[in-house]
């Protein structure tokens, strides 16, 4: 049940994060396309540049965070299977849905770190945001190696 | 959990998104007059370089317009038809 309720609170705020990542990359879009047309008003072709390339990199975050971060969590808890035996079981398997709660929250919020970033004008940060994406599978394919591990060296198996 | 404080940025995000529409319209509205006035100035005193160049801009300040209110709803909508549900 704590588990459960801990994992509602997650989700919601899985929720409030993918609406906020959003709403930062269509605001962010008009804000570059913002830059681009005063630069073209006032004849400058560096900022439209910058500004055109700016939405594109906005684009590109998020599709990574609203398409491509949900499918690596669902992929890498599929690929997590059986992860413990005995009394480690249940233990093993909430620790492997909490972490891969976490990292999913992770991953967005890496997105959207990358999306204020372009949004804002600064550099585009998708490789942030796809470093924490394998943290996560790293982390996770670590708690699903490492608890038959300790049931086997405690005699749990 | 999170609804009401959500609501309250979801309505401040419309606001700025009106905002920012806004002031495109202003933007674009000041830089098309800039480049009348280049474009027949240019004319008024043979200079076609200028008159290009004023076209040109124009030409370009319409098609950034075009993106802002026809491209940026759409790639909008598709972003928030997107909006995952949780994966966990």
């Amino acid at each position: 049940m704590p588990i459960e309720a801990l994992l509602g609170t997650l989700q919601d705020a899985w929720r409030a994060l993918v609406l906020a990542g959003a709403l930062l990359a269509g605001l962010g879009l008009m804000y570059r396309l913002l830059g681009a047309m005063a630069a073209t008003a006032v004849g400058g072709s560096a900022g439209v540049a910058a500004g055109l390339a700016g939405m594109a990199g906005i684009f590109a975050i998020a599709l990574f965070g609203l398409a491509g971060v949900p499918e690596i969590a669902r992929a890498a808890r599929a690929a997590m299977a059986s992860p413990a035996c005995g009394p480690f079981a249940d233990m093993a398997a909430a620790a492997a849905v909490l972490v891969g709660a976490i990292g999913s929250l992770r991953m967005i919020v890496a997105v959207l770190e990358g999306l204020a970033a372009a949004a804002a004008g600064g550099p585009a940060s998708l490789g942030r945001a796809m470093l924490a994406a394998g943290e996560t599978v790293v982390g996770m394919a670590l708690t699903a190696a490492i608890m038959p591990l300790v049931a086997r060296f405690l005699g749990g198996c | 959990m999170f609804e009401q404080a959500m609501q309250k940025i979801l309505e401040l995000a419309k606001e700025v998104w009106t905002f920012l529409a806004g002031l495109i319209v202003v933007v674009a509205a000041l830089g098309g007059l800039y480049y009348i006035l280049q474009g027949a100035s240019g004319a008024a005193f043979g200079g076609s370089r200028m008159v290009s160049t004023a076209v040109l801009g124009l030409a370009g300040l319409v098609l950034l317009a075009l993106i802002g209110f026809v491209v940026l709803p759409s790639l909008a909508e598709m972003l928030q038809g997107l909006i995952p549900s949780p994966p966990f």
